[in-house]
């Protein structure tokens, strides 16, 4: 009989996924652990990984849901030449994919802000075309009070229903107004509880790049280093096919951890933690994105052959065009067992790759931080650690992912050695395999 | 030494020193007037500021009613509290006291219950509990007494952490406990801005600015990019709880600050020029009356003088008349023929003072009578003829034979006696003299003419005001009393005539012009 029960039980374990609970959602849930078995007898650390998929929607559907974009151009003096004419045919060519139902808004700023185009929907699109091709540079840079007035533009039109969107293009370091990251930061986050999810677009080397990355990463948003003034049209036209195949807002996962079991943090996410239960919140999911949770638990000791609950996990979102959300529920279990082979066997390594690329991407950033702040030698030896670490798991995991990982960082490390804007650039061109980079842990 | 300095004193009085203090009450009241101007100039940008300031004032108020709303919570439970922070944007962190102050959430007494975000809010929020927790009145265990207090109030509260000041807003709820959140300070500054509009900055030549206490601006609106050091032109404290902020305007003109000068130029113009031409017209008042007053003071010693001569002359002719008729000369008669000329004399001088005398107390009488002017003419001129002789000038009367005019007797003899005595009196190396009468349009022409030295062209026109003589070699050693002309101009002109000087190579020539017909209306 207690075979019996840990048979189907470790069924579940494998694949709770909630798909068959909503046929007709377009969000897909999976429940993974990156080890259903565990050893018995001791206490033990493993990774639960919450999978969100946005499902491709059906192509014959007559309507999308309307998005509401606010384009916050940053038009102080560096920008003047190719790169603010790059950026406004851009923005004008990306603008060609919107309907004369969505809304749309222009802001600019230098010393101060202006809003060259109020929120208004698409029908004279003329006008809005014309506003952006009077766009002249000169000033200096208040990126905070571009991001002020884009926000409050994208609240004129606000609809649960809509997608809200702003696109931030900056190329350089702000400089009046508040100007520090976590600043920036906090607003990204605030933000984020509205619904507003910033895209930032780094152009150049000159931008303050932990600035821009944490304000999108804050409000759930893409970042990306923009090397050349042409990319621009390729970005923009990749950040709008972005913002039209949003297929859920909203989104929140719960875990609530079964008793006995410890979480101990979320890896590459803001995560509320609270005694047993843990919360993290995702603004939009497109489709065919998969965004995901990597939850470190620690599991108690327990007898061989029995079945320990890890989780049990609750999906909230919203599909666009309603207002209330839908939600999935599933629950997670571990099996125990006396041999070390089986626990290495059934496990993950997909999730272990996560796992590790998320740490090392972690590393990646604090030693980006440390550089920032001027501590270089702290930051050689965070990313030397790192690098010895990747190089070891990437051998233990067989995963080729890892060691390209550890040899590009290894790369920027040098040149950091080296020190100035070389290592600057290698250490952006480091995200741009991804081009757009996804500052959340999030997989196409 | 007097008709020097007196006329320099009076422009002193009059003008000079008039002027100088206009000048000075001028110069204090454009400084007043500066100031004034300025202190208003002054007041309308701390107004500007006061505006700006009143704005962000009411966008705090909005965003505390919209506090106040969220923190309406009527019976809090923990899941209630925490959803603040997690979904509210202007929300940060929240927490509940009990009604002793002491905090029920996040629970400080179960460490392991709280989560990373309640540890790194305890962390930022611990100046504030450890002061005592100052919310509102007194500390929350003062409040906790006054349980007659039930009213429950809400506030901000600021405390410093990191980088600058911080905000609370607190809620304390009927049964005395608080809840409360921490401000999401990028949020709530992001509102405020976004809502900020300062069409006023914009339009203008002007930066505002709104910095924090270390200097850093946090916004600011307008064109205008002043130089690095410049300093602002007003400032203002943001009022609490932004009180560690403060707005600073910057204008790219600060000459506002001085009132339109134009006024001031046009209006001491103004006045000086009336002072400077009232003192003018009195000088020449003054200097009229005082040239009066001689001419009057010499007149009667002319008038003296003339009455002397011919009364010598008159005694003297006459004692050797007398004396020739006791002894039975022959000369007796051209002694009295001498007195009889002086007496004619005597009497034309007299008629000329009288005449002068009624002129100006009611005007001249005449009383036109038509009759033969020529016949006149000759009978002066006969009468004069040998009195010019002595003097050596032929005296020639001609022209028509006939001429009737209207005109009085008496006034045509005194005037044709003056212009004669003239040539008499004046005419010095004269040899001739002529009398011509000849008719034209309408008037009876009578020239009288002589080849003497003339009147120079520039006195030609004052010849005919009252004693007026030109002074030269001319009057030098002659007698007169300076009213001869006047009066004959003034008498053809009574009888509907005129007295003209014409100007010719030689010598002088009067015109004398008497209507034919009388147009005279008296």
């Amino acid at each position: 009989m207690k075979t019996k029960r840990s048979i189907i039980t470790l069924l579940a374990s494998v694949t709770l996924t909630a798909a068959a609970f909503a046929a007709s959602s377009p969000v897909e849930v999976r429940v993974n652990l990156a080890h259903p078995k565990v050893p018995a007898d001791k206490k033990f650390t493993t990774y639960l990984k919450v999978g969100l998929t946005g499902l491709k929607q059906d192509e014959t559907k007559p309507k999308r849901a309307p998005v509401n974009v606010a384009i916050v151009l940053d038009r102080s003096g560096s920008m003047g030449g190719a790169k603010l004419e790059n950026a406004k045919q851009a923005a004008k060519e990306a603008l060609a994919r919107l309907g004369g139902d969505d809304v749309v808004s222009v802001i600019t700023f230098e010393s101060e802000v202006q809003v060259i185009v109020p929120a208004t929907k698409l029908n004279d699109r003329e006008r809005v075309l014309r506003a952006i091709d009077e766009i002249r540079a000169g000033g200096s840079t208040a990126i905070f009070a571009g991001v002020s007035k884009g926000a409050e533009e994208l609240r004129k039109f606000k609809d649960p229903k809509q997608i809200s969107r702003m696109v931030l293009l900056s190329d350089g370091l702000a400089n009046v107004g508040p100007a520090s990251p976590e600043e920036l930061g906090r607003l990204g986050a605030s933000l984020a509880k509205e619904g507003i999810t910033v895209t930032t677009l780094g152009l150049g080397l000159d931008y303050n790049e932990r600035l821009m990355s944490k304000l999108a990463q804050m409000s759930d948003g893409n970042h990306a280093f923009i090397k050349e003034p042409k990319e621009l049209a390729s970005v923009f036209q990749e950040e709008f096919g972005d913002i039209l195949s949003v297929v859920a807002q909203d989104l929140r996962v719960v875990v609530h951890c079964a008793e006995g079991v410890r979480p101990v943090r979320v890896l590459g996410r803001e995560a509320d933690i609270r005694s047993d239960r843990v919360e993290v919140t995702m603004n939009q999911l497109r489709a065919g994105q998969e965004k995901y949770v990597l939850l470190e638990v620690e599991l108690p000791a327990g007898k061989a052959d029995t079945d320990q609950t890890v989780a049990d996990v609750e999906a909230n979102y919203r599909v666009n065009e309603c207002r209330d959300s839908s939600k999935i529920t599933s629950r997670s279990v571990a099996r125990r067992t006396a041999f070390m082979s089986d626990v290495t066997a059934s496990m993950d390594k997909a999730i272990l790759i996560e796992v590790e690329k998320q740490i090392g991407t972690d590393k990646e950033q604090l030693a980006v931080k440390l550089s920032d702040e001027g501590r270089k030698d702290e930051a050689e030896k965070v990313l030397f650690d790192n690098n010895r670490h990747l190089e070891a798991q990437a051998k233990a995991l067989s995963a080729p992912a890892l060691k390209e990982m550890a040899d590009k960082q290894s790369e920027v490390n040098t040149s950091q050695m080296a020190g100035g804007k070389e290592w600057e650039l290698q250490k952006r061109s480091g995200y741009e395999r991804y081009n757009i980079i996804r500052t959340q842990n999030t997989a196409k | 030494m007097n008709h020097f300095f007196r006329p320099i004193l009076f422009l002193l009085a009059v003008v000079v020193l008039p002027l100088v203090l206009l000048g000075w009450l001028g110069r204090m009241l454009w400084r007043d007037q500066k100031a004034a101007w300025e202190t208003q100039w002054r007041a309308s940008l701390q107004r500007e500021l006061q505006d700006s300031d009143q704005r962000l004032v009411s966008e705090m108020e909005r965003i505390a009613t919209q506090l106040d709303a969220l923190l309406a919570i009527t019976s809090p439970t923990e899941i209630a509290v925490i959803e603040l922070a997690a979904r509210q944007p202007l929300v940060r962190h929240s927490f509940r006291l009990d009604a002793k102050g002491t905090m029920v959430f996040p629970q400080v007494s179960h460490q392991d219950q709280l989560s990373m975000m309640d540890i790194e809010f305890l962390q930022r929020t611990a100046p504030v509990w450890n002061t005592g927790l100052p919310l509102g009145r007194g500390t929350l265990a003062e409040d906790a007494k006054l349980k007659s207090f039930s009213q429950p109030a809400s506030g901000w509260h600021t405390w410093f952490y990191g980088d600058g000041p911080q905000w609370l807003y607190w809620k304390r709820l009927t049964d005395g406990t608080t809840i409360g959140v921490e401000v999401e300070r990028a949020a709530f500054f992001a509102a405020l801005i976004a809502r900020s509009e300062n069409n006023k900055a914009s339009a203008r030549g002007s930066r505002l600015r709104l910095t924090a206490a270390d200097g850093t601006v946090l916004h600011q609106w307008g064109a205008f990019e002043p130089p690095a050091l410049r300093k602002p032109v007003m400032t203002l404290v943001a009022s609490t709880p932004l009180q560690h902020w403060r707005w600073e305007l910057f204008l790219a003109d600060t000459s506002h600050g001085r009132p339109p000068k134009l006024p001031f130029v046009l209006a001491g113009t103004g006045v000086a020029a009336l002072i400077g031409s009232i003192g003018l017209l009195i000088f020449m008042t003054w200097r009229r009356d005082l040239r009066v007053a001689a001419q009057r003071v010499s007149f009667v010693n002319q008038v003296s003088h003339e009455l002397k001569t011919p009364l010598t002359n008159i005694r003297l002719y006459t004692d050797l008349a007398l004396d020739a008729a006791e002894h039975g000369e022959p000369q007796a008669t051209q002694h009295l023929s001498v007195v009889q000329e002086e007496t004619g004399r005597l009497s034309r001088l007299i008629h000329n003072v009288l005449t002068f005398a009624r002129q100006e107390r009611h005007g001249l009488q005449v009383h036109l009578v038509r009759g033969d002017l020529c016949a006149l003419v000759r009978r002066v001129a006969s009468h004069w003829r040998p009195l010019l002789e002595r003097k050596q000038i032929t005296l020639n009367a001609g022209g028509e034979e006939n001429c009737e005019a209207s005109f009085d007797a008496d006034a045509m003899e005194q005037v044709l006696g003056n212009l004669l005595s003239n040539i008499e009196k004046y005419a010095a190396g004269a040899r001739m003299a002529e009398l011509t009468v000849s008719t034209k349009d309408g008037f009876v022409e009578v020239r009288v003419q002589d080849d003497g030295s003339g009147i120079p062209r520039s006195v030609a026109r004052r010849v005919f005001e009252p004693f007026y003589r030109v002074r030269s070699d001319v009057t030098e050693g002659a007698s007169g009393t300076g009213l001869g002309l006047s009066i004959a101009r003034a008498l053809a002109e009574a009888q509907g005539g005129s007295l003209k000087l014409e100007s010719v190579e030689r010598g002088t020539l009067f015109v004398l012009r008497i209507p034919i017909k009388n147009h005279q209306p008296a």
